[in-house]
């Protein structure tokens, strides 16, 4: 009887070393995919300033600091998407008014980047699953709407 | 008592019995609740109409009784059938005409249908405002994955007398919610028809009582609830990628 006991006692003890093994290694492969997606935030970034020209406005600062802040190395992914989220906050505040000083044939390209940016962050904090990340990407929607809207009238 | 006077009271229950076959029609037809024909002006107005239907068949039977049935029939026979068939009496009509191949009946039948037929609308109308607040309250935080069979099942399990065919017919109008589910592009909707459904076949107080039955199982998370307001967004820019796109 005890050694059947013992037997159970292992199995779920080996059960609970497995299943804590496979949670680390799914949270493992997801940050892995979510740095690859980090990435392709860079390029869409890169891409806007390239867009947005050499001179210098208060949009391409705040888009230079938002790539700084998913390049800090020491950070971990759901601190860089947080931090990432303010700057984007921010960005999304000023858009409509640099929007409105640009050449009409840059305007549509710009709006698409700017907006495949925030769908791409949207995508990663979704895949993501951290409610502080959920709450602050939820602000920057609300705020996305509200700015939008501005833009339209 | 005199003939007037016997005549008065037949009229009245006549006009009662009417009443009643009108508010048993509305019983049928409004099942998610009931109760509220009580509370509602526009559902006396249609008993009423009903009851005056049946008032005037009794007038007619009463003068025409024997023109009528060959045989003059006793009081109780005529108060029963009028008040009883008074609409079919009157929904019967004069003649019909054709019209676009369709029978067009001329009579009272035609003038009580549309009367009918519009207080019942305005009915409709003011059940759908009850309606609407009372499947918001009590399908708040639904999950409809997790609701779609359980709260069916429970629904059809707390309810004792539903017929096979409503049962079967439950169950065919939760599956096509479902199947046509990713249409919706509002993750509440789902949830709110499966409740608008379910509440047709065991009224508002069953699925309420269904519901919290099977507790908080059957609502999102605090985490589903947030990607359910990003989903909303995704959801909304892939639309005005795509019609910027069409453009």
């Amino acid at each position: 009887m005890s050694a059947e006991r013992n037997h159970k006692d292992s199995s779920f003890a080996g059960f609970l070393n497995d299943y804590s093994r496979g949670n680390v290694a799914v949270t493992s492969h997801l940050n892995a995919i979510v740095s690859v997606e980090l990435l392709k935030l860079i390029e869409t970034i890169d891409e806007i300033m390239r867009i947005l020209g050499p001179e210098a406005n208060k949009l391409s600062e705040q888009l230079a600091l938002a790539k700084e802040v998913l390049q800090v190395t020491e950070d971990s992914n759901v601190t860089k998407l947080l931090s990432f989220s303010r700057v984007l906050e921010i960005s999304v505040v000023i858009y409509p008014a640099v929007y409105k000083g640009l050449d009409p044939d840059i305007k549509n390209t710009l709006s698409h980047l700017f907006t495949g940016l925030i769908v791409e962050f949207i995508t990663i904090v979704k895949k993501m699953g951290n409610s502080a990340l959920l709450e602050t990407a939820i602000r920057l929607i609300q705020k996305v709407d509200k700015e939008m809207a501005n833009l339209e009238k | 008592m005199s003939n007037e006077l016997a005549d008065i009271a037949k009229g009245t229950f006549c006009f009662l019995l009417g009443c009643a076959v009108g508010y048993s029609e509305l019983f049928g037809r409004y099942q998610d609740e009931p109760v509220a024909i009580h509370k509602s002006f526009i559902a006396y107005v249609y008993m009423i109409v009903n009851g005056l239907a049946s008032l005037t068949a009794f007038i007619i039977i009463n003068y025409y009784n024997e023109a009528i049935f060959k045989v003059k029939l006793d009081d109780v026979k005529v108060v029963l059938l009028a008040g009883f068939s008074g609409m079919l009496a009157l929904r019967s009509s004069f003649f019909t005409i054709k019209n676009n191949n369709k029978d067009v009946p001329i009579g009272p039948a035609a003038l009580l249908t549309i009367l009918l037929n519009g207080i019942d609308r305005l009915y409709d109308r003011e059940r759908a405002v009850d309606r609407a607040a009372k499947v918001t309250e009590i399908m708040k935080g639904i999950d409809f994955e997790k609701a779609e069979v359980d709260l069916s099942v429970a629904c059809l399990n707390l309810m004792q007398n539903l017929s096979e065919e409503e049962q079967r017919r439950m169950r065919s109008e939760v599956e096509a919610i479902s199947k046509s589910s990713n249409k919706f592009s509002i993750e509440k909707t789902k949830s709110l028809v499966l409740g608008l459904t379910l509440a047709r076949f065991t009224g508002f107080k069953t699925l309420k009582e269904a519901i919290g039955m099977l507790g908080a199982d059957l609502r999102t998370t605090e985490l589903e609830d947030k990607q359910s307001i990003l989903d909303t967004f995704l959801l909304k820019k892939a639309e005005e990628l795509e019609k910027e796109k069409i453009k």
